[in-house]
């Protein structure tokens, strides 16, 4: 496709391109009528040249230089155009009729010319000047169009001495090197500098590059231009359905020609201090960072890094001692920075030049970053003793009274006491549809101090874990034992925990106390006796035989599965023992599995047999001991609490020692 | 200074400070506060506004309010009972640990149209985010390079354009173009562009790179001086030494260095 045609009456934008509807004529690749067979046509004349009838070459026509006259050139009119670069040469034929030598001279000579006609470079031939006595010579020069020429025109230039009355004469010029026709892709581009519109009736437009020619409000240059047209499309637009959003961050999503990324929005600038106290002012955020105050790029919550933009301020410079800022808050314009002993007053600016500490006293401070908050013309503040402000003209802690917050001063220290060792910091906040600053303390009041649990059943041998729940009041706590022991074995921590193995069973009676920060107790009495207490006999893993101090050897025969024993799943339980040093301790523990039988036949010399049953779905009727005791200890014991004891019958001949 | 006391018994006469001889009366009210008398002439607390948020359990941290909804914050989506539209939940993950819960948020107020939240984790980091929203996604729309989106049902995370799903090849300068040809520009602004149309005898890119328009189906023409082509810059290696070095320094012509004014006064 090419530029669209010249349209009549057409408002055409400052690079427009049109094509003509006529044509302009073709460039003509030589001279016109150069012989001057065609007369004078074609030619200018300047000068003193002109056009002769007589002493031509080959005619009686060519240009002439009469006697006694200085110079003349006679132009051709042709517009010869060259491509810039490239040669053209023109040749001419001069004559110097009567001349002697050196009187008159002619040359043939080319001219370059811009788009605008304006004379660039004049290039001559060899002079013919050596007096040839009324014969022809020729003169040719060759000369590259130089940068900005439009075209290029020829002449045949004539001189004579100013004494000298004899004729000189030119004919016969000619070119080679001039491009033929129109430059392929000519076009004409609008280069006024507003929108014009164009003329009724097409221009005549030029055949040479760079000229112009005025359409109306139109200018028009000729110009060879390649046009690429571009048509803008969207890159990026979203599906007919939107897509199932992924949640990790990092991970994409494909949505029409979209790929979407689930970001985190996290600042990442490495110089971020990533801290708690934070306050936005000045278009910047600060934040602390240990006793410095860091401030991040005017207007770019992202960047914390850009030379004159971030920074810091130097608050850790601006006291005795370089204590980590712990509250920043606006007050007014300025930024109010405090820790626990230190308030400063910064003006603070977008430009990081104009930061500058205003005022700074030592002594008031505050840790309580979410407490602060600025109210009108005061900051209120959380000062170790209770709610102060900060005003415009001073900043006060009147440990006594006088400040807003001095009232409650009691409320106040009682709660941060139990905010500080809770580590729940106080939030406080304005509430500007009440006029009032709000102090909120985290579960306050705590509940009343006190002990909760139980240590856990056991037997003898059990190993115990066990941590009491201490609750309420002011942490940190202290447990102890108050009155009576823990069973034997045991030990007990001063944060409430229980560590040891049960080496005895049987009842114990113990208190556990619990005191606070506050000094404030509470008691959790712990009674484990008869069925609450402790199994005195464990059997349920190894457990090893007590051999007492005289060192009695033990044997004994077990008619059951070996030592220890293991009666969990056996119908029937026979034992027959002879004990003649030592513990034996059968336990028959079935858990949910009944037993019908329980006999244990046992001869006890020494030493001790230790039979406990511990079964809650055996008829007590089917328990059976016998047993022979010459010396020692024969403990039976039936742990049941759903059938009277009176059931058990025990047939047991003892010579020695006791039955229990 | 201690009054005698009397007891209200019936708000018949309304408010009413005239007092006469004898005291206040029982019937009336010297003022009242923040409350109404019904019909029985019972004096009530006028009841106050109530805001009521059912949040998931112990699921979300902090609540402020922000772009007329309150805002609340938890480290993994959090499904917003539809009976308290206007409640949001924000997600923000641990950038090494992402289902790491959130132990406190420590600061969130909005800066330049966003939240500026401080959370704490539970193993004690602290991050700050800047959480920008973009808008909420739209089907067939035309996004720009940066765009960010939320979903239609926010779930507390922002959606970044990341790049396109059709590759084009970026525009370069002295090549030839034919009708077809698709280029991106060189610095991407969310949209390509066709050769619709070329003419002449050696249609190509020159060597500016266009002003490229930012509207759909909108054009721009790339010309190029046949006959007169604009010459292609050379490129700058970036370790090439100036010709003259002296006149790098400023200390040939005139001499406006400091030191050569120096050494000339000392002349």
């Amino acid at each position: 496709m090419a530029a669209p045609f010249w349209q009549a009456g057409k408002l055409y934008l400052p690079g427009d391109l049109v094509q003509p509807i006529t044509q302009p004529a073709p460039n003509d690749p030589q001279v016109t009528n150069g012989g001057f067979e065609g007369g004078p046509t074609g030619w200018t004349f300047s000068g003193d040249a002109a056009y002769s009838t007589t002493g031509g070459y080959g005619s009686a026509r060519c240009v002439v230089l009469p006697g006694n006259k200085p110079d003349g050139v006679a132009l051709n009119n042709a517009q010869l155009v060259v491509p810039v670069g490239a040669q053209l040469t023109a040749t001419c034929l001069i004559q110097q009729g009567a001349s002697v030598a050196g009187a008159t001279a002619g040359w043939a000579e080319v001219r370059w010319y811009d788009a605008l006609n304006t004379l660039l470079q004049t290039d001559k031939g060899n002079a013919v000047d050596s007096g040839s006595n009324g014969a022809w010579h020729p003169s040719t020069v060759t000369s590259t169009a130089p940068a900005s020429a439009a075209y290029a025109r020829a002449a045949i230039h004539l001189t004579s001495v100013a004494d000298h009355d004899h004729e000189i004469f030119g004919d016969n010029l000619s070119v080679s090197g001039a491009t033929a026709g129109l430059p392929e892709g000519l076009v004409y581009k609008a280069v006024q500098t507003e929108s014009g519109t164009s003329g009724s009736s097409e221009p005549a437009w030029p055949g040479i590059l760079g000229q112009q020619v005025v359409d109306n409000e139109v200018i028009w240059e000729a110009v060879t231009t390649s046009r690429v047209t571009w048509t803008a499309g969207p890159r990026y637009v979203s599906g007919a359905t939107e897509p199932v959003w992924p949640t990790d961050i990092g991970a994409m999503v494909q949505d029409g020609t979209i790929n979407w990324k689930a970001i985190s929005r996290r600042v990442e600038d490495e110089k971020c201090p990533n801290s708690k106290v934070v306050a936005i002012v000045a278009s910047k955020v600060f934040a602390a960072d240990d006793d410095i105050v860091k401030f991040s790029a005017t207007a770019n919550p992202l960047d914390w890094s850009t030379v004159d933009d971030a920074g810091y301020l130097p608050t850790g410079l601006q006291q005795a001692n370089a204590n980590s800022m712990a509250v920043l808050q606006q007050y007014r314009a300025n930024l109010v920075a405090l820790n626990a002993s230190s308030f400063q007053n910064w003006q603070v600016d977008p430009d990081p030049a104009s930061m500058a500490i205003l005022d700074q006293m030592d002594g008031i401070g505050s840790q309580w970053q979410r407490a602060a908050a600025p109210v009108s013309n005061d900051l209120i503040y959380l000062s170790q003793r209770g709610v102060r402000t900060i005003g415009i003209a001073n900043a006060a802690e009147n440990l006594a009274a006088g400040d807003i917050g001095a009232p409650i001063d009691v409320l106040v220290q009682q709660a941060m006491l139990y905010a500080e060792a809770n580590s729940t910091p106080p939030i406080g906040t304005y509430y500007p549809g009440a006029g009032q600053y709000w102090l909120a303390f985290p579960n306050y009041p705590p509940p009343v101090l006190g002990v909760y649990g139980k240590l856990p059943a056991g037997g003898c041998g059990d190993a115990i874990d066990y941590t009491y729940v201490v609750a309420g009041g002011l942490p940190p706590y202290n447990v102890e034992i108050s009155a009576g022991e823990l069973p034997e074995g045991l030990s007990m921590t001063a944060q409430g925990r229980v560590l040891g193995e049960l080496a005895k069973g049987g009842d114990a009676i113990w208190t556990v106390r619990a005191t606070d920060a506050l000094g404030d107790t509470a008691e959790l009495q712990e009674s484990r006796t008869g069925p609450e207490g402790f199994f005195k006999y464990l059997t349920s893993r190894p457990y090893p035989v007590v051999i007492p101090p005289d060192g009695i050897t033990a044997a004994a025969q077990f008619d059951g599965p070996g030592f220890p024993p293991s009666y969990a799943h056996q119908d029937t339980f026979t034992a027959a023992a002879a004990v003649t040093g030592g513990e034996l301790r059968p336990l028959l523990i079935p858990l949910n599995q009944p037993v019908e039988a329980f006999n244990v036949s046992a001869t006890v010399t020494g030493g001790s047999l230790v039979v406990t049953l511990k079964s809650y779905t055996m008829q007590p009727e089917a328990i059976s001991t016998g047993t022979n005791i010459t010396g020692g200890t024969l403990e039976v014991k039936l742990v049941q609490t759903t059938v009277p004891v009176e059931s058990v019958t025990a047939a047991t001949t003892i010579t020695g020692g006791t039955l229990s | 200074m201690t009054g005698r006391i009397v007891t209200l018994n019936a708000a018949k006469g309304g408010i009413n400070r005239l007092r006469v001889k004898g005291g206040a009366d029982p019937n009336t009210l010297y003022d009242l506060v923040n409350g109404y008398v019904d019909q029985a002439g019972v004096s009530r607390s006028r009841p106050g506004t109530k805001n009521k948020a059912t949040l998931p359990t112990g699921a979300t941290k902090g609540m402020c309010a922000y772009d007329g909804k309150l805002i609340v914050f938890s480290h993994e989506p959090q499904t917003i009972p539809a009976s308290t539209p206007i409640v949001e939940c924000e997600v923000l993950k641990h950038p090494s640990t992402p289902d790491l819960p959130i132990k406190d948020i420590h600061f969130a107020g909005p800066f330049l149209g966003y939240l500026y939240v401080v959370p704490e984790f539970v193993n004690g980091d602290v991050f700050h985010y800047w959480l920008q929203r973009g808008t909420t996604w739209e089907p067939g729309k035309v996004y720009l390079p940066g765009a960010l989106v939320t979903p239609t049902n926010p779930n507390g995370i922002a959606y970044q354009l990341d790049s396109g799903t059709e590759q084009f090849a970026v525009w370069v300068r002295n090549i030839a173009r034919v009708v077809g040809d698709k280029v991106v520009p060189t610095v991407d602004n969310g949209y390509y562009y066709t050769v619709t149309d070329v003419f002449g005898p050696a249609p190509r890119s020159g060597a500016i790179e266009p002003t490229w328009p930012t509207s759909p189906g909108a054009t721009v023409f790339e010309d190029s001086d046949v006959a007169n082509p604009t010459p292609v810059p050379g490129e700058q290696s970036g370790n090439q030494l100036p010709p003259d070095v002296t006149e790098r320094y400023g200390s040939v012509g005139s001499g406006s260095s400091p030191w050569r004014n120096l050494n000339r006064e000392a002349e």
